[in-house]
């Protein structure tokens, strides 16, 4: 299915509203095929699945007939209706059964219908031969098979739920699509014709089981009894994306950056100590190097605290290149940028002071904060801007400077991460459960099997981009570029 | 103490959750087991506890701390009436009881003869009704979880460990194909046992040591249902005795270790095989902890005055014991007299818990 362009969708009150929700509403877990149908047609799914299409279908006809007199009421055969019946009439009905089937077939559902609540039913069906674990093993197989709506077997089921409601004579249709239904159980799952037939039987089970559902609460409390009882039988069966790769060749990469970097600091002292500007860049890249260090040095590729690396990565290169193309606009975009990030420290410091707290054992060093604020101003000369530097977002930023892809396809990604979103605890902290009876939950990955993809190449790109712009300012002798290797030509 | 299970936090509220429940089953399987429909009540209790398996675990590995945890095992049931729940919850946090159906419905299978299946069937009962009463009255206290149904010991390595232990006690390399053929009659044992061991195994509670091993195995097989013609040889029922207390010995410990509770053992006989093995084992440090406080609890369960407590709310008693802290003082005064598990002087011990218990108790009665 070809999912529907961003363009597409309607852009409201900040919501990006896909185009299917913009028309309709959602639909609800109790009436959905798995959740709400299955555990009702389960019984006639095992009768199926015991005697195959063709002897299966036969078989249900009959008991159906059976269940068509026994309970002239019933329209749809849901287990929770049979159930529901008096003690004396489930006997009646389960005698019928067991005259067309041995309790093989339905003995599997004893392991979630037991003999307190169920005893006409456990009387009627349970092998006491068979272990809890191998019946269970059949429905959760069963419940596997028909957890597709829409897979053959389901839809012979769904047949025999519009069968019964053909017998019980409520249940209306043109004579072409009577002459259809009839035709289903004649024709093989490979005959052509089946192509048409299956959705309609779907489309038309869709729309019968509207009948009685909104009054039937019965149904809810058996659904829900239901799921709770299997889930909990059920172990989980996890699993997880593998995002291996060979080890990077980290190491040579870091040093050929440390190389760079050394140059650019020792050139700065050599030629000019008091460059502001060149003093904000190099800082700006040693942040950077030294994130990308953290990342080489505790091999975190994979892990979430890469991703907090990365987005840092991509954050420092925009915010050069903006200063260096708003240079020319300002008195001193540098001393401008120093203060602003000093100002926020300052904000600290001053929340720190009126609190009155001591905080020795915080990870927030304020004693030596109050100090960098007043290195190079006195603080109460020292003004604190509560917005974004230059009051733009890092979003604004990057489309002014031209990075509009690197913000949009990479920065907010890592911000989930940064922000602890769900979309971030999702991929990174929780794993799937591969097992039908848990409803295919998610599960915490206490134990971090969960790995990420690494975030080592782009690393190294942004990285490069970033040494691209002190490259292009202060030049960079092919000595320092290419190290040793040089030296040997 | 048990006594307090916390209405805030999930486990407290999921344990107290699976005996309600676990009580309505046998509420309703003890009317089923009447009417005769033995097979689907059984075959509920089995599947409840299937289902329940993992909030089980969770109760058994995290209720208490390891050390303060004590199971009830070993045991067809735990008899209410005559107050067996009074000593059992003195020592420890949480009491957790063995739960004996499963284990008795076993029993009851295919093979088992008519007789025997019928004296299964009526301890099921009678365990079915003592579950009831401590779900209904004492489940604040004792939790019933089927722990050593739903552990996951190995059972092939148990037989082969049990068979080894027994073996063992021959002077002769054999196996079991080679005992059987050799080992018939109560001479044959005594020829092949090695020197003295016949003083080192009992048969049951009552069972006089200073008589002969004939009598001693007459009186045995007189007072037991076997599971097979009354004709087998000696030989087999001295293996039937022997084998079946040293692999439930091991059962034992294997499944407390598995989930680091102390086994509270009534029985003196499965106690006295627990003590046994334990000295096979006697490096592990879990095990000897382990067998330490059993042996502990043991000499309290035997040495605990019943007529002491009639008149007590066990509610009141339960209280007592965690104001007086009943159970932290003995150890620590046993520790204090130098009462270990390698010197494990039993009048001391007996002296140090009734002096402690009576200090308990006079809270009560001050009161």
């Amino acid at each position: 299915m070809e999912h529907s362009k961003l363009s597409a969708h309607r852009f409201r009150k900040g919501k990006f509203i896909t185009p299917m929700n913009a028309v309709m509403s959602g639909i609800g877990q109790h009436d959905s095929w798995y959740h709400g149908r299955v555990p009702e047609y389960l019984w006639l799914g095992l009768i199926l699945d015991h005697y195959g299409r063709d002897v299966g279908l036969s078989k249900c006809n009959l008991i159906l007939k059976s269940l068509r007199k026994i309970a002239p009421e019933m329209v749809i055969p849901r287990l929770s209706s049979v159930f529901a019946l008096d003690e004396k009439v489930q006997t009646e009905f389960y005698d019928c059964v067991l005259a067309v089937v041995p309790r093989e077939v339905l003995c599997p559902l004893t392991c979630i219908f037991t003999y307190s609540h169920h005893p006409a039913f456990t009387k009627a069906f349970l092998k006491s031969d068979v272990s809890v674990e191998d019946r269970f093993a059949t429905v959760v197989r069963l419940l596997k098979e028909i957890s597709d709506h829409q897979s053959h077997l389901s839809t012979d089921i769904r047949f025999l739920v519009l069968y019964l409601g053909l017998l019980s004579g409520k249940m209306h249709m043109p004579e072409e699509m009577l002459l259809n239904v009839l035709e289903y159980p004649k024709c093989s799952h490979d005959d052509e014709r089946m192509r048409k037939l299956r959705p309609t039987i779907r489309a038309m089970e869709l729309a019968f089981r509207e009948v009685g559902f909104n009054q039937d609460t019965r149904n809810k409390a058996y659904l829900q009894s239901f799921w709770k009882d299997v889930s909990r039988m059920g172990d989980c069966e996890l699993f997880y994306l593998e995002f291996a790769e060979p080890k990077p060749d980290a190491k040579d990469y870091s040093e050929r950056v440390k190389r760079i970097l050394e140059y650019y600091a020792e050139l700065q002292g050599a030629a000019n100590p008091i460059d502001n500007k060149m003093l904000v860049l190099l800082g700006i890249a040693t942040y950077s190097f030294k994130r990308l260090s953290e990342l080489v040095r505790h091999e975190l590729y994979h892990e979430i605290s890469g991703r907090g690396i990365i987005r840092v990565l991509v954050e420092d290169y925009i915010m050069m290149k903006y200063l260096l193309k708003n240079e020319a606009d300002r008195s001193d975009i540098w001393s401008e940028f120093q203060s602003y990030g000093i100002g926020q420290y300052k904000i600290i410091v001053a929340k720190w002071r009126d609190s009155g707290k001591d905080l020795k054992t915080s990870h927030v060093a304020y004693e030596y904060m109050s100090i960098l604020v007043n290195e190079h101003m006195d603080e109460e000369f020292l003004d604190m801007d509560t917005s974004y530097f230059d009051k733009q977002p890092i979003r604004l930023k990057a489309e002014d400077v031209g990075e509009k892809e690197l913000y949009s396809l990479y920065y907010d990604y890592d911000s989930a991460f940064e922000h602890g979103l769900w979309g971030a605890i999702r991929e990174s902290s929780l794993i799937k459960c591969n097992s039908s009876v848990h409803q295919y939950h998610c599960v915490p990955d206490i134990e971090d099997r969960q790995k990420l993809k690494s975030v080592w190449h782009d690393c190294v790109r942004v990285m490069d981009m970033t040494l691209g712009i002190l490259e292009g300012i202060y030049g960079l002798r092919t000595s320092v570029k290419d190290g040793d290797n040089c030296a040997e030509d | 103490m048990g006594t307090i299970v916390p209405k805030t936090d999930l486990l407290g509220t999921e344990s107290e959750r699976l005996q309600e429940q676990y009580g309505e089953v046998l509420r309703k399987g003890f009317a089923g087991a009447a009417k005769g429909d033995w097979e689907a009540v059984i075959d509920e209790i089995k599947t409840f506890w299937y289902t329940n398996r993992r909030l089980v675990d969770c109760i058994l590995g995290h209720m208490c701390r390891p050390t303060e945890a004590y199971a009830f095992t070993a045991a067809t049931y735990m008899n209410v009436a005559d107050k067996d729940h009074y000593p059992f919850v003195a020592l420890g946090a949480c009491h957790f009881l063995d739960d004996p159906i499963c284990r008795l419905s076993q029993m009851m299978g295919e093979g088992a003869k008519d007789q025997f299946r019928d004296q299964a069937r009526e301890l099921v009962v009678k365990a079915i009704g003592y579950n009831i009463e401590i779900i209904e009255k004492y489940s604040s206290a004792i939790l019933i979880l089927p722990i050593r149904y739903l552990a996951q010991t190995d059972t092939e390595l148990i037989q082969r460990l049990g068979t080894q232990a027994f073996l063992s006690m021959f002077s002769r390399d054999m196996d079991m194909e080679q005992y059987y053929s050799k080992v018939k009659t109560t001479g044959d044992i005594e020829k092949e046992l090695k020197p003295g061991m016949e003083k080192n195994f009992i048969f049951s509670e009552d069972d006089d040591t200073s008589l002969s091993l004939q009598k001693r195995l007459d009186e045995y097989r007189a007072g037991i249902v076997l599971p097979f013609e009354r004709d087998v040889s000696d030989g087999t029922v001295f293996w039937f005795a022997l084998y079946g207390y040293l692999t439930q010995a091991l059962e034992i410990m294997m499944t407390c270790l598995q989930y680091r509770v102390v086994p509270y053992i009534r029985y003196s006989v499965a106690a006295r095989y627990l003590l046994m093995l334990s000295r096979n084992l006697a490096d592990d440090a879990d095990v000897r902890f382990m067998v330490f406080r059993a042996a502990v609890a043991h000499i309290l369960h035997r040495s605990f005055d019943k007529t002491k407590i009639e008149t007590i709310e066990f509610e009141d008693y339960c209280r007592a014991l965690v104001e007086s802290s009943f159970s932290a003082n003995v150890f620590t005064e046993l520790e204090s007299a130098g009462v270990t598990l390698d010197s494990l002087d039993v009048s001391k011990t007996v002296r140090i818990i009734k002096q402690n218990l009576d200090i308990a108790l006079q809270r009560i009665t001050a009161k």
